[in-house]
């Protein structure tokens, strides 16, 4: 299962944007670039790259194993086995914007992700797949 | 399933017949067709043991199926042929076409000293022709095989390999703690490039094994 356009917020406030991509023993956890590029997410903002940038960085997860990509600069892989905790959530945005978010612990790590872009029920769905992998490597 | 080398196989009824020696893989598919069962101990035979002959694989026993049969009626794992020289072979060989060649072994065991001084050094005519009891396009699997990753590290030694739990697909493997990790891993076979007899290649680089965590006995 793969989604794109995914923004992840650390544990700092930090956000950038990523893809995941969950295999039967973890989630991918992969960089394709900064928020500042993702149409309408920050408030009076405009980008100047539009999706270029992410567009290209999505190409390279087609073309690239996602095991080189995943030791790059913000990019992670999440054994299935140290997650626990894994909660769906919605984030306001705005007053009147809400954001589905899936949120999970790992034994050194907190993961927060938003999906801006991704209708609630594909959020459930892999929500769910998440778990459920978690508990078959647990 | 999980096979680890080193545990007990035993029939339906719990008698042991011996012991994992190898598990047999073919490394595109990652699929486990054999393992090697390996009898006795002073004349310790290895048995070629087909994957549908198992009932169960755990991390202390290795269960056949009732209908399983005779492991000694199972093929060897190798089998030694011993080819004689055809004629222009025996002509390059050091010793005349007309000397019989002979029949003790050379080189001779200790205590023949003066034997071999005496006699010249000659040997039967023949060569050694070793072939493994598996299927085409597999691995048998060696106990301890190296893993290394992609960026040329020996990252540990394989303990054990899973399989999915209803099929014969490899899932992952268990790597022991060594120099680099200080903890077992559990590596998904998705990250293997390359299964040899003694060493497993992987296509990911040290620095991503360590994000994995330490395996746990269940």
């Amino acid at each position: 299962m793969q989604l794109d356009r995914v923004v992840s917020r650390l544990p700092d406030g930090f956000e950038h944007v990523c893809t995941l991509v969950l295999r039967d023993f973890g989630l991918y956890v992969l960089h394709t670039g900064s928020v500042e590029d993702l149409p309408g997410y920050l408030p009076n903002h405009t980008s100047e790259n539009g999706l270029t940038e992410i567009e290209k960085s999505e190409r390279r997860i087609e073309q690239t194993p996602l095991s080189e990509l995943a030791v790059e600069e913000r990019s992670a892989f999440v054994d299935a086995g140290d997650i626990h905790d894994v909660n769906l959530t919605t984030e306001n945005l705005s007053p009147d914007v809400a954001v589905p978010v899936v949120e999970f612990q790992t034994s050194i790590n907190q993961y927060r992700f938003l999906f801006p872009y991704m209708p609630l029920e594909q959020v459930q769905a892999f929500s769910e797949a998440l778990k459920q992998t978690v508990r078959a490597a647990t | 399933m999980q096979f680890k080398q080193g545990v007990s196989v035993v029939t339906h009824d719990g008698q042991e017949v011996g012991r994992v020696d190898r598990v047999v893989i073919e490394p595109r598919t990652k699929e486990v067709t054999h393992i090697v069962v390996r009898q006795g101990f002073l004349f310790a035979e290895d048995k070629v043991v087909p994957i549908n002959l198992i009932a169960s694989a755990t991390q202390d026993r290795v269960t056949l199926r009732e209908d399983a049969g005779d492991l000694d009626k199972l093929p060897p794992f190798q089998e030694v042929h011993y080819i004689p020289l055809n004629d222009e072979e025996a002509s390059a060989a050091a010793y005349p076409a007309d000397y019989a060649p002979p029949l003790y072994p050379y080189p001779p065991v200790a205590g023949w000293i003066g034997y071999s001084m005496n006699y010249p050094s000659y040997y039967p005519p023949r060569v050694v022709d070793t072939e493994q009891n598996i299927p085409d396009d597999t691995v048998a699997l060696a106990e301890g095989a190296k893993v290394i990753s992609a960026d040329g590290e020996h990252v540990g030694n394989i303990e054990r390999v899973l399989t999915e739990p209803e099929g014969d697909r490899a899932t992952s493997f268990i790597i022991s703690q060594g120099l680099i990790f200080t903890e077992r891993k559990r590596i998904p076979m998705e990250w293997v490039s390359n299964i040899e007899e003694d060493t497993v290649y992987l296509s990911v680089r040290a620095e991503l094994l360590k994000t994995l965590r330490a395996y746990q006995e269940e």
